[in-house]
């Protein structure tokens, strides 16, 4: 059981990993594909901007999934910065149990309008639909629920990775 | 609450603030209206997201937003159906109850269309013929299926960008023609990097205001009435104002100094040639339905005549 | 109960939990209040997928990435040295240079210090400059370029105005504008800090040991002209592409990704193929941490527009504040005091959709007041108590931070009198642009 969760946490962050670095480097090669086309060929394909504009959506929330791992998001850090390291640990668990509801609470409801959208079956642009675009939200959400989840257990037993800031 | 991408100031915004006030009065403050002006609510596609989950009710929208409610309301939109105004309100007297009555069946209780005036191709370059067409840098909208199913259908190759990208890109060069209301070209300042206006009434362009019939269904039905009656009337003289507007504004992009470009018989016979065949399908791909294309042309036939 | 959920969003704010988590429950609050199924928040954060230009932002920073990770600061800061290092207070000018152009280029993440700071630094005191001179120099630095194309905050404001334009009767905010006014006040200051760095060098201020000159060297320009020929061309593509036109900025930034790739991978060769795929998550798992924060801000001025809130604000300063100039002094103190607890984004992405519908009505030109926004911001960057350049120096150069802030000070009251300079003369800004 132990293994079998390893494996898959293993291959959720091979998954994410790899779907974010093929989404930028096809966003770069569409992207200058466009440009050809318009520049030298005076045309243009009408799938590239809309998919080059929902690729954004999902860099941003496979980006926030992945740094939901160790908690590496933008905050600002008062507390930590003031109160003694040993008292920490009483911030997290607070914290991640917040921002672990918040993230359920978007994810219900977006679950629940991604579901609605895929009934009513809209096209975001030529026959891809909408609620595959948009299902990335719901997801993302989800995953980084169970994560602040799993932070927050961690936090209890004291084993949680520090606060940090996202960057350099 | 209702939204709309016609900015604040506008008749259209000012005229449905009046209604609002109106109707306030008249329900004893039982119904009020909220207008969203200039876009504040998202796209077409988000507000109606917004409407779905009863964060609005209603919006002002093109027709075709209403499409997938009434499929026969894209009708007036087909490509170069109309010559002139006169064939424009002969054919609006007879459809405009069939629509909103197809509109309310489809979920949306709606007061009467507003006039967008003919779209007409202003570009650099004179255009006459639609090779001189498929020679310019034609902006299309992107995200806008009905614009690029009609410009496959008339072998253009165009450029899709945003609206809000147009004005640099004219600047820049990037595109060099496009086909738009004049009034949509003055007030975005599109027509200042234009020298050609092509006078052919490429499409015909509408607004309405659509309530959810989920909401409007909320309502006593005196109150209903009410705002029907106030809102019926109030769409009246927008609809007689927007085309007073669309006129002017025609005249208007000539004053500021763009060339009217008049094609030869031949040549507008050939882009009826291509509008008829984008038409058709259209009615293939049961976007329009053939029995109101038949009404349509009978309706215009006998005005035809007439003259 | 609605005041003690506000009270309690501000105190988790302050422990720590995340910024988006804050943001959305503030969201989900205000929507909950007014009734509102919050599905809405999906469909808010749906239109991320909605701006034409935030493509733009991965792509920038992913460059930016590239650049940090190979030698472009030994290459660039070798260049100016040999071009500008003859100068009185030559490497102090070297510094504020290089600095200004790397920021620009990555985005002011604060990797300019990470990177060029560890050059700058022993290179200044072996020059003959003092340590403490040096430290507050090379600190203060490190958010120079913010104003300068292609920044990545200045892009972000574009966008948060772009988005905002429809609601409101203001001129149109074309980045290219913001770029072009960015311009002229990223000069100033430049030219302000080097003046007082040649006026605190000076032979008197240092009892005698003046800073020796460097002589010219013809050879050693070439040489480093041709070390960084390959990205010598960098500027003129994001420059010329976009001013020419031939480019939209999210185009600009494609060319520039595939551009330093091919750079940085195939002809320096200093980026295995084998580490590209780190260092593209690396550099998304940032973007995704700012793109997170703008769609839930997204939500957020959602429920304010939904609400009447930016009215309700106008009316409520208007009858306190009756002057443009008094306006933009409070102005100037909040953003200082923001931009000393907020991030830079964060900053950005919760002020702009408040401040911009009430500066506009005090008659402030959208452009100009991005580029005040920026200018803020980039002294809050070394400003205590969340200076993220005084946290990177102190962690780069095993410094205290108070020690670092210290030193930062005169730069910083220069930096000050350019922002001012900034704000009261809306020329600077605008006489490229209208
Ligand atoms: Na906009
Ligand atoms: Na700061």
């Amino acid at each position: 059981m132990a293994g079998l969760l390893r494996g898959l946490h293993r291959f959720l962050h091979q998954l994410e990993d790899g779907l974010i670095v093929a989404v930028l480097l096809f966003m770069i090669l569409l992207a200058v594909a466009q440009i050809i086309l318009r520049n030298f060929f005076g045309t243009s394909l009408i799938w590239i901007e809309p998919l080059l504009q929902n690729a954004v959506l999902w860099i941003g929330l496979l980006g926030a999934m992945i740094a939901s791992r160790n908690d590496e998001h933008i905050r600002i850090d008062v507390a930590s910065a003031l109160l003694p390291e040993k008292y920490h640990p009483f911030l997290t668990v607070a914290v991640d149990l917040f921002t672990a509801f918040i993230c359920v609470l978007v994810a219900w409801y977006s679950v629940g309008f991604v579901i609605e959208e895929y009934e009513y079956a809209t096209p975001a642009f030529g026959s891809v639909p909408s609620w595959l675009l948009q299902a990335i939200i719901p997801v993302g959400f989800s995953v980084m629920a169970v994560r602040y989840v799993v932070l927050f257990a961690l936090g209890l037993i004291g084993k949680r990775p520090k606060l940090q800031e996202p960057v350099a | 609450k209702i939204s709309t991408l016609y900015p604040d100031g506008t008749t259209i915004v000012t005229g449905l603030k009046n209604a609002g006030k109106e109707i306030a009065d008249k329900t004893e403050g039982r119904v009020k209206l909220k207008i969203y002006p200039g876009g504040v609510m998202g796209d077409d596609r988000a507000v109606e997201r917004k409407i779905r989950i009863g964060q609005l009710h209603g919006m002002i929208a093109q027709g075709g937003a209403f499409a997938s409610a009434y499929k026969d309301s894209q009708i007036l939109n087909v490509p170069l159906a109309f010559n002139n105004y006169d064939e424009v309100d002969a054919v609006r007297a007879e459809l405009d109850p069939v629509i909103e009555q197809g509109l309310e069946q489809g979920g949306w209780v709606s007061f009467g269309l507003v006039d967008g005036g003919f779209a007409y191709v202003m570009s650099e370059n004179p255009v006459k013929s639609l090779d001189d067409l498929r020679d310019q840098k034609l902006w299309l909208p992107a995200n806008d299926e009905a614009s690029a199913k009609a410009s496959k259908a008339f072998e253009l190759s165009p450029i899709m960008l945003n609206i809000g990208a147009v004005l640099t890109s004219l600047q820049t060069g990037a595109i060099n023609a496009f086909a738009a209301p004049p009034v949509a070209a003055l007030t975005l300042q599109w027509y200042s990097r234009v020298n050609y206006v092509t006078d052919m009434p490429l499409l015909y362009t509408f607004g309405l205001l659509g309530i959810h019939e989920k909401y409007f269904k909320r309502i006593s039905p005196e109150d209903q009435k009410v705002v029907r009656d106030v809102l019926g009337a109030t769409f009246d003289t927008l609809d007689t104002e927007s085309r007073k507007e669309n006129l002017s504004a025609f005249q208007a992009v000539q004053q500021q100094g763009l060339e009217v470009v008049q094609p030869t018989e031949d040549q507008r016979a050939e882009w009826k040639d291509y509008a008829d065949r984008a038409t058709a399908e259209l009615v293939e791909e049961g976007e329009v339905s053939q029995d109101m294309l038949d009404r349509l042309n009978g309706i215009l036939a006998k005005q035809r005549a007439g003259q | 109960m609605i005041t003690a959920a506000i009270i309690l969003l501000v105190v988790l704010a302050l422990m720590g939990a995340p910024l988006y988590a804050i943001i959305l429950g503030a969201a989900a609050l205000g929507f909950y209040t007014l009734e509102i199924e919050l599905a809405v928040l999906h469909i808010d954060i749906y239109q991320l997928s909605n701006s034409v230009v935030l493509m733009a932002l991965p792509l920038f920073t992913f460059a930016g990435f590239l650049l940090s990770e190979s030698k472009t600061a030994d290459r660039m800061l070798r260049l100016s040295q040999a071009a500008f290092g003859w100068m009185p207070g030559g490497m102090a000018f070297v510094s504020l240079i290089a600095c200004a152009f790397f920021t620009a280029l990555t985005g002011g993440s604060g990797v300019t210090i990470v990177a060029l700071g560890a050059l700058l630094l022993p290179a200044l005191v072996k020059g003959n400059y003092p340590e403490k001179f040096s430290l507050g120099l090379v600190t203060s630095s490190g958010s120079l370029g913010l104003l300068l194309v292609p920044s990545v905050p200045l892009l972000i404001y574009g966008i948060i105005a772009q988005q905002m334009s429809q609601q409101l009767d203001m001129p149109s905010v074309e980045i290219v504008d913001l770029y072009l006014a960015g311009l002229v006040p990223a000069l100033l200051m430049i030219v302000l800090l080097y003046g007082y760095c040649v006026w605190a060098t000076r032979g008197s201020a240092m009892n005698g040991k003046a800073v020796p000159r460097q002589p010219f060297d013809f050879r050693e320009l070439v040489d480093a002209l041709w070390e960084a020929r390959w990205e010598l061309p960098l500027p003129l593509v994001v420059l010329g592409g976009i001013f020419s036109g031939f480019l939209v900025v999210s185009e600009a930034a494609a060319v520039t990704a595939l551009y330093v790739l091919v750079a940085e991978v195939f002809l320096y060769k200093e980026i295995s193929l084998r580490k590209l795929p780190s260092i593209m998550r690396d550099s998304m798992i940032m973007v995704g941490g700012i793109l997170l924060i703008l769609a839930v801000a997204l939500a957020f001025t959602d429920y304010l527009v939904y609400a009447g809130v930016p009215e309700q604000l106008f009316t409520l300063i208007q009858t306190h504040v009756e002057s443009k100039i008094t306006f933009l002094i409070l102005l100037n103190i909040l953003l200082l005091l923001l931009g000393a607890l907020l991030d830079i984004f964060a900053a950005l992405v919760i002020m702009v959709p408040l401040i911009l519908p009430v500066a506009l009505r005090y008659g402030i030109d959208p452009v100009h007041l991005g580029v005040i926004f920026v200018a803020n911001m980039q002294i809050g960057y070394i400003t205590p108590p969340v200076g993220m350049n005084l946290f990177i120096a102190s962690y780069r150069f095993k410094k205290k931070v108070t020690e670092l802030f210290a030193s930062t000070i005169p730069f910083m009251l220069v930096l000050i009198v350019a922002l001012l300079m900034i704000t009261y003369i809306p020329q600077l800004s605008l006489w490229l642009v209208r």
